[in-house]
């Protein structure tokens, strides 16, 4: 009995041994997105502006733009997939280990107004920052399984795929991976194109409805900033004009979130009517811009904020 | 009278196995409109395991048993049941009845033999199907190189997924004391054809040899007939697959290569000089001609020699190619992982079990450790059944 207690244990070691190996190789990474989540969830930083929200966040805000324009310091905490749920667990997990920013910009995408879902999505890119408690409080409210995911090994390796394995060799190694150089503190150019014209695309009407997850996520986050005594600016992000009108009472909708925005006394900048949504040579597909169009939109929304701010 | 219920015991167990196999699709390929029905797990094993049973009584090496739940049993023991091994009555009877212990040791060998065939199954067959799936869907699309390497990793694909799952069933056996046949001998060490199938899938092979080849060698003994005996047995066990014509040329091959290796042996008297020759011309043979046994068509086979022959390599074109169908990392990762497979073979075959015992000692549990928690790391969680549950 004793030895297969023994056993037992040598194995719960290894596998211990094993997963840490792959995640200390994950946050060692110098550049992309694994240094991305390190620089949120891990490091101590020192930015005025944090921008927050989905991949439409993370693709459409050029921090580089912004500090010239505005003589500050931000950084894009945008993650690709994430729900609102996840980017207040993102601000707040940034906050409690950095100095507190002194805006914080919240890109508000339509398409995920009416989320109901408890998952997250890539949720293995985050097993490796469940140390940030903050963040481990948070995400175990929205998928209870990261409970196991921290603790059981087994559980959360099986997870760990070609993906992660591949960049936490990378970052062992001190080697790039194919796309890390195209981050510049957080920002990315969205990747996916669509090859055939926009105009040619299928676009199904779309109803969205505001849920009571997304108002009770708002709330949070409004309270959240106002307690740390962070400006909350919400952004509609462009959108392609055909993927736009696909949106069935959209205008009725952007007058739901101007009403919460009013009623909580914030900005709301609302670009989904803005000249650039009818140039399709400023997006890669309908939903996110180009590389062009994210800098074009960023310049024209950094001169607006920094008016705001003044 | 003995002879008369022996044939009614094959007509009718080859009839059950024809008719699922034809029924569910797995004979000709296609469907019957008539009826569509699932294809038993494990069918042809039990019957292979039963028929050798019955032909062992006929023959009179085994009293008959009258107990059908230990029929039963004997044709039925549930780690055997999928895909063998095919088990005789005479070894794994007497192991029902006998008396069995706890014991720690037999725990810890079978679960590392279990861990090791988890490995082979999870880590290296599964990972290797990526690869091996789409090159074989559209072989048009890839260069005879890139077709060359992706039929030898299919023949280690075959090989880690089949032996792995022998691996977990001896293991699993092992645990309540019982001890299965050796289905695998390493087989891709093999120095030639002959010595191939002593090696490759032995309870089967054995199986055939035993209860069809001796049955109708016995008939005659002139070298013609020898030879269409030998020649009648890879025939049937290609058919057993299925009655495709990419199976009747891999069983054709075999036989014609495994008779012209004999007679030239006996012939010639040929020496085992030069074993590494002889190691890679029964490599590449085996993963030439399991091109056909691979191919849902013979028009793909043709293909892929077409272009192996052809010998147009490029390895950075081969590399690329294989990149593009995954990543570098996951490339170079099946690589590493066939390497290593390859040396635990040559470990295996050349390690003299009574030097270094104490290092052993030690060594293989952090072995089969190591091996377990690698499974969690870099096992396919979502893949796929074994192939060989399929036949």
């Amino acid at each position: 009995m004793r030895k297969i207690a023994l056993y037992i244990l040598a194995v719960i070691c290894v596998a211990y041994i094993a997963r840490e190996f792959i995640y200390y190789g994950l946050r060692k990474n110098k550049s992309g997105e694994f240094e991305k989540l390190t620089t949120i969830f891990i490091r101590q930083n020192n930015y005025d502006g944090l921008i927050i929200g989905s991949s439409r966040a993370e693709s459409h805000f050029v921090p580089r733009v912004m500090d010239s324009l505005m003589h500050t310091s931000c950084y894009n905490a945008g993650l690709a997939g994430a729900s609102p749920q996840l980017s207040l667990a993102a601000l707040r997990a940034y906050i409690s280990h950095s100095k507190t920013p002194s805006f914080v910009v919240f890109n508000i995408d339509l398409n995920l107004l009416d989320i109901e879902t408890d998952t997250v999505r890539s949720f293995p890119k985050y097993f490796p920052f469940l140390g940030n408690d903050a963040f481990y409080q948070d995400v175990k409210r929205i998928d209870p399984r990261f409970r196991y995911f921290k603790w059981l090994p087994f559980y959360s390796l099986p997870y760990m795929n070609d993906y992660y394995l591949s960049n936490a060799m990378h970052g062992w190694m001190g080697i790039e991976t194919e796309h890390d150089h195209l981050y510049e503190k957080g920002f990315i150019p969205e990747l996916v194109h669509v090859d055939s014209d926009l105009d040619q695309l299928n676009y199904q009407p779309q109803s969205i409805v505001i849920s009571d997850k997304f108002k009770k996520c708002f709330t949070s986050l409004v309270k959240e900033c106002s307690v740390n005594d962070v400006k909350l600016i919400l952004v509609i992000t462009p959108l392609y004009v055909k993927e736009s009108a696909s949106i069935a009472d959209k205008a009725e909708l952007i007058s739901d979130i101007r009403a919460m925005a009013t009623f909580n006394n914030l900005p709301l900048f609302d670009y989904t009517t803005d000249d650039i949504c009818n140039h399709k040579e400023y997006f890669s597909n309908p939903r996110h811009l180009n590389k062009k169009g994210a800098i074009l939109f960023t310049t024209e929304f950094a001169g607006q904020l920094s008016q705001y701010l003044r | 009278m003995k002879k008369f219920w022996l044939w009614i015991a094959i007509v009718k167990s080859v009839l059950i196995l024809l008719a699922f196999k034809y029924f569910s699709g797995h004979l000709f390929n296609t469907r019957s409109a008539f009826l569509q029905i699932a294809f038993p797990i494990g069918l042809s094993y039990y019957i292979f395991q039963l028929l050798g049973y019955v032909i062992e009584v006929k023959r009179g090496k085994v009293q008959p048993e009258m107990n059908f739940a230990k029929l039963a049993l004997f044709g039925s023991f549930f780690p055997t049941i999928i895909s063998g091994p095919v088990e005789r009555f005479t070894a794994l009877m007497p192991q029902f009845f006998g008396k069995h212990k706890f014991s720690f040791e037999l725990l810890a060998s079978g679960a590392g033999i279990a861990t090791w065939g988890f490995f082979k199954k999870m880590v290296i067959a599964d990972r290797l199907t990526e690869f091996v799936n789409p090159v074989f869907e559209n072989p048009h699309n890839y260069s005879g190189l890139t077709l060359l390497v992706t039929a030898f990793f299919f023949v280690i694909q075959l090989y880690a997924d089949f032996s792995g799952y022998t691996d977990i069933v001896t293991g699993i056996a092992r645990f309540f004391g019982i001890e299965l046949s050796l289905n695998w001998r390493r087989p891709l060490l093999a120095t030639s054809l002959v010595d191939f199938w002593k090696r490759y899938h032995i309870s089967l092979t054995s199986w055939f040899h035993d209860y069809v080849y001796l049955s109708i060698v016995s008939n005659s003994r002139s070298v013609f007939f020898w030879i269409i005996n030998i020649f009648w047995v890879f025939i049937l066990s290609a058919l057993w697959h299925g009655f495709a014509l990419t199976f009747l040329l891999w069983g054709f091959m075999h036989g014609l290569i495994y008779i012209l290796e004999l007679i030239i042996k006996k012939q010639f008297r040929i020496k085992k000089k030069f074993p590494v020759i002889g190691w890679i011309f029964v490599l590449l043979f085996h993963t030439l001609t399991l091109i056909a046994f691979r191919s849902k068509t013979i028009e793909i086979a043709l293909v892929f020699w077409k272009k192996i022959v052809s010998f147009d390599f490029h390895i950075r074109t081969t590399v690329n190619e294989f990149i593009s169908l995954n990543s570098f990392f996951s490339f170079a990762l099946a690589v590493s992982l066939i390497v290593f497979l390859f040396i635990k073979e040559l470990n295996e075959e050349f390690w003299k079990t009574n030097k270094l015992k104490t290092v052993r000692k030690v060594a293989e549990p952090a072995f089969y450790i190591i091996v377990f928690v690698l499974i969690f790391v870099l096992g396919k969680f979502n893949a796929s059944e074994f192939i060989y549950s399929h036949f």
